[in-house]
C-alpha cells in the first residue's frame, strides 16, 4: 500500500500546479491555432506540444525536463542552447532563397536596413524598462522578425529569457498579417500606396553565384559575430546557384530544415516551464515585442518615402514594411495591401528584395549586438 | 528584474550609443552590398568578355508579364496557407 501511495505521490495529478496547468491550456492553444487557422504550423504545432510536454510535473530526482543534466530532452534542446539550430536553418533558408530580385534592385537592400531600427529601439525601450543590455538586445532582435535569429542571440546573450523571446517571436511572426498593415495605411497615402514599381531586370548565372560570395565577406568582414547565421545562409545559397551541387541543395532546403525545425520547435516549446515562464518578466518581453514589430515596419516604409524624394524612379513605400525578415509573409503583406488599391499592382517580387535584405540586416544586428555585449 | 523606468538605465548601459553604432553599422554593411551590386554587373560584363559563359546557363530571366507574376503568387500563397509556408 505504501508503494502505491508513493507513486501516486509522483503522478502529475499530484504535483500539478496552476501554472502548469496554464501552460498545459497554452500549449493546446498554439496547437489549435496551427490546425484549426494555419496559423504558422510548421512551428506553432511542435512548439505547442512542447510546451504541453514541458509542462508535465515530474519529480526532481528524475532527470526529464529540458533543464535536467542527463535527460533526452536536454541533449535535444543543446541544439537550443548553443546556438547550433539556427544557422542549420539558415543553411536551409539560403538553399531555398532567390536574391535576383534583390540583385535587380540593388537600392531596395537599404529598406532591410531601415526596418532594423525596431531592433534598436526596442534595445533602448527594454533598458528603460530596466533590463540589463544583454537582456535588451535578446529581447529587440525580436524587432528583426527573424525566429532562428532571435534564438541564436538569446542563446549567447540572455539564456534564461530563451523560451519567452522565442514563443514572443515566432508568435508576432504569425501575426504579420495582423500588425503590419494598419502601420502600412497609417503611414502611407492612397497615391503612393498605387505606385507600380519597374519590372525586375533579368540576372545572369554568374551574378547568382559572386553574390553570395561576396556578400558574406562584406557583412562577415563588418560584423563577424553574423559569421554563423550568414555564412550558413550564403552557403546554402551558393549549393544552390552553383547548379553543381543541386543534391546537397535538395537536402538543406527539405529534409535537413524540417528535422531542425521539429527539433527547435519542440524543444523550445518543452522549455517553457511554468515557474520560468509565467512571469511579469515574459509579459514585458511579449509587449516589447510588438512595439518592436511595429516600429520595424514603421522603420521600412518611412524609409522608402525618404529614399523617393531623392529617386527618379519612385519605390511604393509599402515594400519597406517587408524590410522585416519574417519571410515571406511580410512580402505578401506588402501584395495584399498594394492589391486593396490597385488590383493590378504586382508588388510581391519588389517586396522580396527587402525582405531578404532584412534577414541579412537582422543577422548583421545579431551579430553587432553579440560583439558588443559578449563578455 | 524590476520594472523600473529610469532612463539613467539606459545612459548607464550605453543604450543609446549601442542603437546609433548598431544601426550605422548595419547600414554601412548593406550600402557596401547595394553598392556592390550595382557594379556586379559590370564585374560579369569583364568576367563575360575574357571567359565566355557557356550558352545554357547564360541568363534566367524573370517574369515580365504581371499576370504570370499574379499567378506564381497566388500560387504561393495558397501553398503557404496550406502548409504554413517558409518561414525566418
Amino acid at each position: 500500500m505504501s508503494v502505491l501511495s508513493s507513486f501516486l505521490g509522483t503522478t502529475g495529478f499530484a504535483t500539478m500546479t496552476l501554472g502548469h496547468l496554464v501552460m498545459i491550456i497554452i500549449g493546446i492553444v498554439f496547437i489549435t491555432l496551427a490546425i484549426a487557422r494555419h496559423y504558422e504550423p510548421l512551428l506553432l504545432l511542435p512548439i505547442g506540444f512542447g510546451v504541453i510536454v514541458g509542462n508535465i510535473p515530474h519529480i526532481e530526482s528524475m532527470a526529464l525536463g529540458v533543464y535536467d543534466v542527463g535527460s533526452v530532452l536536454s541533449y535535444i534542446y543543446f541544439g537550443v542552447s548553443q546556438g547550433i539550430f539556427p544557422p542549420l536553418i539558415f543553411l536551409g533558408i539560403g538553399a531555398m532563397t532567390d536574391f535576383s530580385t534583390m540583385l535587380s534592385n540593388p537600392k531596395l537592400v537599404l529598406l532591410g536596413g531601415a526596418a532594423q531600427i525596431g531592433i534598436f529601439l526596442t534595445l533602448i525601450g527594454a533598458l528603460y524598462i530596466g533590463f540589463t543590455p544583454e537582456e535588451a538586445a535578446a529581447i529587440g532582435i525580436i524587432g528583426g522578425a527573424d525566429g532562428p535569429t532571435a534564438i541564436f542571440l538569446s542563446s549567447k546573450l540572455a539564456p534564461h529569457l530563451l523560451g519567452a523571446i522565442a514563443i514572443a517571436a515566432y508568435s508576432y511572426m504569425a501575426l504579420v498579417p495582423v500588425i503590419q498593415p494598419p502601420v502600412m495605411m497609417l503611414l502611407t497615402t492612397q497615391k503612393e500606396r498605387r505606385i507600380r514599381m519597374k519590372e525586375p531586370r533579368a540576372i545572369g548565372k554568374r551574378e547568382r553565384i559572386i553574390f553570395p560570395i561576396a556578400a558574406f565577406l562584406i557583412a562577415a568582414l563588418i560584423a563577424p559575430g553574423s559569421i554563423a547565421l550568414l555564412g550558413m545562409l550564403f552557403f546554402g545559397n551558393l549549393m544552390k546557384e552553383s547548379g553543381v551541387t543541386e543534391r546537397l541543395a535538395e537536402s538543406a532546403r527539405n529534409a535537413l530544415i524540417d528535422i531542425v525545425t521539429i527539433l527547435l520547435g519542440f524543444s523550445v516549446g518543452a522549455s517553457t516551464q511554468a515557474d520560468t515562464f509565467l512571469t511579469p518578466q515574459s509579459l514585458l518581453i511579449f509587449g516589447l515585442g510588438a512595439v518592436s514589430f511595429a516600429v520595424a515596419t514603421a522603420g521600412g516604409v518611412l524609409f522608402a518615402k525618404l529614399m523617393n524624394l531623392f529617386l527618379k524612379e519612385k519605390i511604393n513605400p509599402l515594400v519597406g514594411a517587408a524590410g522585416v525578415s519574417a519571410v515571406p509573409d511580410s512580402a505578401r503583406v506588402v501584395q495584399m495591401v498594394g492589391q486593396q488599391e490597385d488590383p493590378q499592382n504586382y508588388l510581391l517580387m519588389h517586396a522580396m528584395a527587402p525582405n531578404v535584405a532584412g534577414v541579412i540586416g537582422s543577422a548583421i544586428s545579431a551579430g553587432i549586438l553579440w560583439s558588443v555585449l559578449v563578455k | 528584474m524590476s520594472v523600473q523606468y529610469d532612463f539613467q538605465n539606459v545612459i548607464d548601459n550605453q543604450g543609446i550609443s549601442i542603437a546609433i553604432t548598431g544601426m550605422l553599422i548595419v547600414f554601412v554593411a548593406l550600402c557596401l552590398i547595394s553598392l556592390f551590386i550595382s557594379i556586379l554587373p559590370r564585374i560579369v560584363s569583364a568576367l563575360n568578355n575574357r571567359f565566355p559563359e557557356p550558352a545554357e546557363a547564360a541568363t534566367v530571366s524573370s517574369s515580365t508579364d504581371p499576370a504570370i507574376v499574379a499567378a506564381i503568387g497566388l500560387a504561393l500563397h495558397r501553398r503557404s496557407q496550406a502548409t504554413g509556408g517558409r518561414r525566418t
